[in-house]
């Protein structure tokens, strides 16, 4: 059970924490970008490890990955419109054929228009949604916190006193 | 280091490695599972898969594919199954076997429990679950087997049947005609003696004034000389009869003289089909073979159909713009695939090994056909080489089979309910090479047999005559070489057979009816001579008693014909002396009468008192009172 709860905890924790909302809104905008490009791919395994090795919000990033998988698939037509555009070009043909036959890249499947549209939507919107969180986060986290508080469940994420001091360390 | 940051990431880091390390796995296997179940219809099992990354390999444990069809047998079972893949090709996204190992392969073994899946419903006995490939041979087959033997019991029953010559028919025939014929004359004959009997009563009972029976007789003169000219008729007509009647004598006899020729010839040509003594005998054991060894192709060729025709799996969204390298490797590739198993030949168990090479799943990519090639060796030794094209529009297989069974076999051909032929052979050699494109076979599968030796065993009711004809026709067979040569359409191919087993057999029948037949030449010649002579004299005596008969009565009726109007003369011929003492005549009057011949004949048209006495006054009533 603490095992189980622990990742909870720790988003709780991030949530509550007092210099997180920069690293909130990195989290976001980064599980917005992971969220729109479909699994299953070199570049989604790749935006994960991206996630996963820099100090950003992991909780953040993930609720937003689950929350943009759902709406990365309402916008799959412009999507794939912009993804077959850009590699129809035919000028950049040489340029994706030499790219393809790279090892590891075919296991990107970037070759694929919905792919490369949405990751490239994606890194279009990153910096954006960051600029947009962050003052939502600054504004909501301390009043988050102190509504969560008040909850049973949010002790319970919170843990032991070792464990919040493990976590604050 | 912060506890906060890097306790998540381990988190995360340890799910994937315990994903990898237990449940991949299991899953890998659980799709497999699926996948060959969704192909083959049937339960397919799995036991242990084993992946490895570095470098990148797989061992699956030992699998049975069930049959659809028979769901208590395997399809296909094998121990293991280990291969590595080709790691650069692996960056690149495909899969490439350098090199693997399948070992334990067998066909057909049993299962312990049925190999039906449970959502599917049980196979109907009656529907087509094989290739259909040799539909209709067992009817065939039978057909020339009855053929052959018909044949042969015909050409046993030449010697003594004498309904086959032709001058024995006509004669009979002709003799009906000639029975018909003499029938109907003697029907004329009979109707003129009626009528001449008819007549007499008449004129016995002729009644009236002697005018009413001049006028009676006068009729019936005239009637008794139509009959005459009936019988006069019928006495010209019958010397004709004799000119056809030789005539006839000439046809019979000139059918004689064919027949002898015919049945001479007959002797001379005398030959059985060798072929259809070969389908007949050899056929059926040529055909099992070469159906056993065609449904396999047959059934790699559905398998290799439904792998090629799989629904694509489940891709990404949107669409795949192609930037592959044209002369790059296909997606999936087996360079090569060592085999070891046992496969069950003639209800023995033979250990083999093989090698399969370019497995691939673009064949038109990689440009290459797959080789199989497979060597089993225990009693019997056996060779397998296929080579399978679909690098060309219309996939081409070509296929060849060598079997050899150093040892002493007991082959049996035919059929027990009529002629059993069995074979003991001290080595046996199958030799097969067929040609499959698109859906056009060619092909042959050939069947050597040396020494042999060939007992006959027929069924009572045929003829004993045809036992030791086959007997001695096989005497001096050693050796069987037979052939059967496919070509057509591959689901109703044709096919011919040809064995010295065969040719041998129709050449001693020949052989030895050609010289039972010498020794009956004569004596066949005589007998027909014989039964057509005797045929002629029944009909040469038919007709001289008929003729013979049919004059008599013929004479007898106009004798009665004559004698009726000499008896029509004496009544209505008048009595001159009376009538001139009636009338009152002198002698020179009734000489006068007498030329008139009055006296021999009375006709009431043309006579006229009047004119013959105009100066006498005659009382005509009076005259006939």
């Amino acid at each position: 059970m603490f095992y189980l709860l622990r990742p909870f905890r720790f988003l709780a924790k991030a949530v509550t924490s007092e210099n997180a909302p920069r690293q909130l809104a990195w989290g976001f905008a980064l599980g917005v970008l992971i969220g729109l490009v479909p699994k299953g791919n070199l570049i989604a395994v790749a935006l994960m490890m991206i996630l996963g090795a820099t100090r950003v919000n992991l909780g953040a990033g993930m609720l937003a990955a689950f929350i943009f998988s759902w709406v990365g698939m309402l916008a799959d037509p412009l999507t794939h419109r912009m993804g077959l555009a850009i590699l129809e070009i035919e000028s950049l043909r040489p340029f994706c054929m030499s790219l393809y036959n790279l090892p590891l890249v075919p296991w990107t499947h970037f070759n694929n228009s919905i792919v490369l549209g949405s990751l490239l939507l994606g890194i279009a919107l990153l910096y954006p949604v960051y600029r947009l969180t962050v003052p939502q986060f600054k504004r909501y986290t301390p009043k988050l916190e102190e509504r969560l508080k008040k909850f049973k469940v949010v002790k319970l994420l919170w843990g032991t006193e070792w464990a919040g001091r493990l976590g604050s360390e | 280091m912060r506890w906060e940051y890097f306790i998540p990431r381990v988190v995360i880091v340890s799910a994937v490695w315990l994903f990898f390390t237990f449940a991949f796995d299991p899953l890998l296997g659980w799709g497999t599972v699926e996948s060959g179940q969704q192909m083959t219809g049937a339960v397919v099992e799995v036991d242990g898969m084993r992946t490895k990354f570095f470098p990148p390999s797989l061992g699956v444990g030992h699998v049975q594919l069930a049959n659809q069809a028979e769901p208590m047998t395997n399809l296909i079972e094998f121990d293991s199954f280990r291969f590595r893949l080709e790691g650069d090709a692996l960056l690149q996204r495909k899969f490439v076997i350098a090199e693997g190992t399948l070992t334990g392969l067998k066909w057909g073994t049993l299962r312990s429990e049925s190999g039906q899946l449970p959502d599917r419903p049980e196979p109907d006995p009656t529907e087509d679950t094989g290739p259909g490939l040799f539909d209709g041979f067992g009817d065939t087959a039978k057909e020339v087997g009855q053929d052959w033997l018909a044949e042969l019991t015909n050409r046993a029953e030449t010697l003594t049947d004498p309904r086959q010559f032709e001058s024995v028919r006509l004669a009979e025939s002709m003799q009906e005609d000639w029975t018909a014929r003499f029938h109907a004359y003697e029907e004329r004959i009979k109707a003129l003696e009626t009528r001449v009997k008819a007549l007499e009563k008449t004129i016995k009972n002729a009644k009236g004034s002697t005018f009413e029976r001049l006028q009676e007789y006068d009729k019936a003169r005239r009637e008794v000389n139509d009959l005459l000219a009936e019988a006069d008729r019928i006495r010209r007509e019958v010397p004709g009869l004799g000119k056809q009647a030789n005539d006839d004598y000439r046809t019979i006899d000139a059918a004689r003289r064919k027949d002898i020729d015919e049945l001479l010839a007959k002797i001379e040509g005398f030959k059985l089909d060798a072929e259809t003594i070969s389908d007949a005998l050899i056929g059926p054991e040529l055909r099992a073979r070469l159906a056993e060894t065609i449904d396999w192709v047959q059934w790699i060729r559905q398998k290799l159909a439904a792998v090629q025709n799989q629904p694509e799996p489940e891709r990404l969204r949107g669409i795949d713009v192609d930037f592959s390298n044209p002369n790059e490797l296909p997606m999936f590739l087996i360079r090569k695939l060592k085999l070891t198993g046992e496969a069950n030949i003639g209800g023995e168990l033979v250990p083999f090994r093989g090698l399969v090479t370019n497995v691939t799943s673009d064949p038109v990519l990689y440009g290459k056909p797959v080789i199989v090639q497979l060597y089993g060796k225990k009693t019997a030794i056996i060779q397998v080489k296929a080579v399978i094209d679909h690098t060309v529009a219309t996939p081409v297989y070509d296929i060849a089979v060598a079997y050899s069974l150093p040892e002493r076999t007991e082959m049996q051909l035919g059929k027990e309910s009529q002629v059993m032929l069995t074979l003991a052979a001290a080595r046996t050699d199958w030799r097969a090479k067929f040609r499959l494109t698109g859906d056009e076979i060619t092909g042959q599968l050939k069947l050597q047999q040396s020494p042999v030796i060939v007992t006959v065993n027929v069924e009572k009711e045929i003829k004993p005559e045809i036992k030791r004809i086959l007997e001695q026709s096989l005497r001096g067979v050693n050796n069987i070489e037979a052939t059967i040569a496919l070509s057509g359409p591959f689901k109703r191919p044709k096919w011919k057979v040809k064995s010295n087993l065969g040719e041998q057999i129709s050449a001693g029948m020949s052989d030895v009816m050609s010289r039972e037949l010498d020794l009956k030449r004569q004596e066949l010649a005589l007998k027909v001579d014989l039964l057509t002579r005797e045929k002629m004299a029944e009909f040469d005596a038919m007709l001289n008693d008929q003729f013979k008969s049919l004059v008599a009565d013929l004479n007898l009726s106009e004798q009665n014909a004559q004698n009726l109007i000499q008896r029509l003369a004496d009544r209505s011929g008048l009595n001159i002396e009376k009538l001139g003492n009636k009338l009152g005549l002198d002698k020179k009057q009734e000489e006068l009468l007498r030329k008139s011949g009055l006296d021999k004949k009375f006709d009431l048209e043309k006579f006229d008192p009047k004119k013959l006495f105009p100066n006498k006054k005659i009382d005509f009533k009076k005259l006939f009172d």
